[in-house]
């Protein structure tokens, strides 16, 4: 998503920070627009700049320091807000912790206690739970003190926590320095990223990495990153209508949608020259599928991680390699890992392993899983894969306890840990079951200890506990579990439970 | 082993009924006093405009939660959409939908409580539409 750089010496120094990059922006082309947010207003860099440093300035007055964590939770309505309050924070010298509206709040809860936040700045229409932090709000930091705030920031310095579903239950925090987001940043106007765009529309979350990274391209490539509060395909497809847009960012439960609504038959989508995947994989068919339908565009697909970034793979999408998901770019590094690490030769299955091409990002206040995932600047992916003879990577399917829904991770660990908080729930297990647009719908099944569950019960009593993606779509009220003789369970007889269930209910027999 | 797809019927009892009412059975309902109580009006338009509304969040959902489910537990006091089985991808399928039919936008800035309670949204919708 933060494609390569075309080779030779900068005209510039390339900014080592976040902030550097938005000073050297703004006055590169103060009066062009950086952010447009449909519905939500705009911001041009000088404006963006301007309103960075008299928010660092309110930061500063009211006690935030170098180092601090402060949270910024705000919704996608509030893009143009939230831009200016990351870099803001950034600017004083502290650490940004992006933080979705969708967040149930006690996961907001958990975040910001992890990171100890000192601080929780709020968009419209919101309120972070009750926590050893100072609530503000943009309106209230942005004062009569303006320029350049009396704080040094480098490269080293920590920029950013994102939290990310993790294997062990409770979300992970994983921290960049400015050096890693700074990576890559093009400073010559004639070399700017998706220079064929005046806009780039993506509907990523806040807080999410995709999200992060449209961000970063809002600083240095010559669109105006343009996005709106919520993906619906008719404000997408509407969008890219009206402003003619060049490049598309979607993840493919959005694409699918997008596709099975037909609107691309009826809104005029030719302008589109780039349309890239991220998040999780393309299938095949949906990548041929868009290729038909954004006939004038290139259809890509990116693949990377929170803890990778900015490590990744890039496909153009291929007929004749439909599968594939690329080759490392932007300076990183793939290999297919064997048990001891070492790499596999092509065409054998192992961990897929990937290094950034810049300082690595780690886990924040986590050693034992920081010292799991990251080996020597490698990190491990999580996914099973093989390499074909020319290089090119394929994923292969495994049983994992975090499941991709959508955008989203989701440890299912994590929603089997909230089923267990209420009080009539005896057992519970969490599977993914294959989704025609979210790729995976989340499914509990529950043994409850007395009568009485049900489903709309469970959720309601998940709202507070889990965000909307991670509330299982499926709940199934079961007597036992199936598990193996060491007890665990067993999740693909758990799956055929479900099969089960949806069967007897087209035929009428519950 | 029994299992029981809570998703599916919650609503056991309502499954067959929704079934059965796969064409008009909103409508058929629509004079019933839930419906009608789903708009908080008591105007016989808002107990219409329920039932539509109530057809258009099964569709969304792919027609895993039924009309009839929307319109008795999805209005009793309390009771939330999402809680009911309405996940996000049938909010945004419901947003395009109402846009397109009526008009109205649901979610402009953070806030939108009718989001995720059937007598709000058919308060909102009835607003809009006034």
């Amino acid at each position: 998503m933060r494609a390569a750089g075309t080779a030779g010496a900068p005209a510039v120094p390339a900014p080592g920070t976040v902030p550097e990059m938005l000073r050297l922006r703004a006055a590169q082309d103060p009066d062009r627009e950086a952010l447009v947010v449909e519905g939500g207003g705009s911001m041009t860099f000088a404006e963006w700049d301007r309103r960075a440093d008299a928010v660092a300035h309110g930061l500063l007055d009211r006690g935030v320091r170098h180092g601090d964590r402060v949270g910024l939770l705000f919704g996608g309505w509030d893009w143009v807000d939230f831009a200016v309050a990351y870099c803001a924070v950034q600017r004083a010298g502290a650490v940004a912790v992006p933080l979705s509206e969708r967040l149930a709040p006690a996961e907001v809860r958990h975040m910001l206690g992890h990171c100890a936040a000192s601080a929780v700045v709020t968009g419209r229409d919101l309120t972070p739970p009750p926590g050893d932090h100072r609530v503000l709000r943009p309106a209230e930091l942005e004062g009569d003190a303006t320029g350049p705030v009396d704080v040094e920031v480098g490269p080293r310095d920590l920029a950013q926590i994102l939290y990310t579903s993790g294997t062990t239950g409770l979300p992970k925090g994983v921290a960049a320095s400015h050096a890693n987001l700074a990576h890559g940043c093009e400073t010559r106007p004639n070399r700017r990223r998706f220079g064929h765009s005046r806009h780039l529309l993506h509907a990523f979350p806040i807080g999410t990495n995709a999200g992060q990274t449209m961000l970063l391209n809002a600083l240095d490539a010559r669109p105006a990153v343009l996005t709106l509060g919520r993906f619906t395909p008719g404000r997408f497809t509407r969008l890219i209508e009206t402003h003619r847009v060049g490049t598309v960012f979607v993840v493919p439960a959005m694409a699918i949608e997008l596709l099975n609504t037909g609107l691309h038959t009826r809104r005029d989508l030719s302008s589109v020259v780039l349309l890239g995947s991220a998040a999780s994989a393309l299938p095949p068919a949906v990548a041929a599928r868009l290729a038909e339908a954004f006939p004038n565009a290139t259809i890509t697909n990116y693949y990377t991680s929170t803890e990778a970034a900015p490590a990744q793979t890039i496909m153009i999408y291929d007929p004749s390699r439909p599968g594939a998901l690329g080759r490392p770019a932007f300076g990183g590094s793939l290999r297919i890992a064997g048990p001891d690490g070492e790499p596999l030769p092509p065409g054998e299955a192992g961990e897929v392993w990937m290094r950034s091409p810049t300082a690595p990002r780690s886990y924040y206040r986590d050693e034992r899983a920081d010292a799991e995932a990251f080996r020597d600047g490698w990190v491990r992916m999580g996914d099973l894969g093989r390499l074909d003879a020319d290089g090119y990577l394929h994923l292969l399917d495994r049983e994992s306890d975090v499941v991709k829904s959508g955008a989203f991770k989701v440890s299912t660990l994590q929603v089997e840990a909230a089923l267990y908080e209420h009080p009539d729930v005896a057992e519970a297990a969490v599977v993914g079951l294959p989704h025609p647009v979210l790729g995976t719908a989340i499914a509990a099944a529950v043994v409850p200890r007395s009568g009485g569950l049900t489903g709309s019960g469970l959720r309601s009593f998940l709202t507070e506990r889990l965000a909307g993606h991670e509330i299982p779509e499926r709940v199934l009220v079961v007597d036992t579990l199936p598990r193996n003789q060491s007890g665990k369970v067993i999740k693909r007889e758990l799956r055929g439970l479900f099969d089960a269930a949806a069967t007897a209910r087209t035929e009428g027999k519950t | 082993m029994t299992a029981r797809d809570t998703a599916a019927g919650d609503a056991g009892d309502l499954a067959d009924a929704g079934a059965a009412g796969e064409t008009g059975h909103a409508d058929g309902l629509a004079g019933t006093g839930a419906a009608g109580d789903a708009g908080g009006t008591g105007d016989p338009a808002d107990a219409g405009l329920a039932a539509r509304l109530a057809r258009m969040i099964s569709d969304a959902c792919d027609g895993r939660v039924t009309p009839a489910e929307v319109l008795t537990a999805g209005a009793s006091p309390g009771a939330s959409l999402s809680a009911l089985g309405v996940t996000s991808l049938a909010l945004l399928r419901l947003i395009d939908a109402v846009e397109e039919e009526f008009d109205v936008v649901l979610d402009l800035g953070g806030g939108a409580a009718h989001l995720d309670s059937f007598p709000l949204l058919v308060g909102h919708v009835a607003e809009g539409t006034r």
